[in-house]
């Protein structure tokens, strides 16, 4: 499973971050085209939010930077060992609905996906999701034989 | 070139203290001011500084909290937010208002009333 990784946005630009890494965007449709047939290379579309992972012993903790979202505009799902997460995101100035033009924007919006192949296995049931102050955090106790513990391999 | 007597607001692309990331933010205009977006997640209201001092607007932002375990895969960006942004000569810094929300802070910087042209008599000398 690969692991999609964020590009940061570079320094301040007056045009929009996503048309500019389109290009790139193709390319990687492509990649995966290659790599995975038969799944569609609209995987790749829209953008992928940051996020961090961690190893607490018994859970992993995924933390993703999504400010300015609904909680109803995130989805957060488990399959197969795959976290999936995926939502959408209005620019601001659409969301308002009044007489407003764009200036300058470094902002990413439209739909984002992110899908992490997780290092070991989890607790479907025990997965709890927060979302505060811009962040979520998607808790996933590990599955029993996933903590760490100590196994005696006997050789004869 | 030299944005420094530019009317509009604008905002500075590079970090003005070192070791702080620079939040991404988004500009817009309205009929009566501008609407200014910038992204602060995980920063919460009483860490939040915003400060108006001769026509800059600064805004910062202090993330607490210990990583919950070893981290595995790290992109989130480090350390405190700080950027600046010189407001120009048409926003009345006396009426900007700032709401925080789920880590997307909205600044509203309202025009100074003097969109109207006016002529400028010249005196008798």
């Amino acid at each position: 499973m690969m692991t999609l990784t964020r590009y940061p946005a570079s320094e301040a630009t007056p045009w929009s971050p996503a048309e500019r890494l389109s290009s790139l965007r193709q390319e990687m449709d492509r990649l995966w085209e290659l790599t995975f047939p038969g799944r569609t290379a609209s995987f790749f579309t829209g953008w992928t939010p940051a996020l961090d992972l961690y190893d607490a012993d018994d859970r992993l903790v995924a933390k993703v930077e999504l400010p300015g979202m609904r909680r109803e505009d995130i989805e957060i799902s488990y399959q197969e060992g795959v976290l999936n997460l995926t939502g959408e995101r209005a620019p601001e100035a659409a969301q308002q609905g009044k007489e407003i033009q764009p200036y300058r924007t470094e902002r990413f919006s439209g739909k984002f996906q992110r899908s992490l192949a997780l290092p070991v296995p989890v607790q479907v049931d025990g997965i709890q999701a927060t979302y505060k102050d811009g962040i979520l955090t998607v808790e996933m106790p590990k599955s029993e034989e996933a903590k760490p513990h100590r196994v005696e391999v006997s050789v004869s | 070139m030299s944005l420094t007597f530019a009317p509009r607001p604008h905002f500075k692309s590079s970090a003005t203290t070192p070791g702080t990331a620079l939040p991404q933010s988004e500009l817009s205009e309205t009929p009566d001011g501008f609407e200014l977006f910038v992204e602060m997640p995980g920063v919460t209201r009483e860490n939040l500084g915003v400060t108006i001092e001769n026509g800059l607007l600064r805004i910062t932002g202090k993330r607490e909290g210990t990583p919950p375990g070893a981290p595995v895969l790290r992109e989130l960006s480090q350390g405190d937010f700080a950027r600046e942004f010189r407001l120009g000569s048409t926003i009345d810094t006396g009426r900007i208002s700032a709401v925080l929300e789920q880590g997307l802070l909205r600044l509203t910087l309202p025009k100074l009333p003097q969109s109207q042209l006016r002529r400028i008599p010249l005196q008798e000398a």
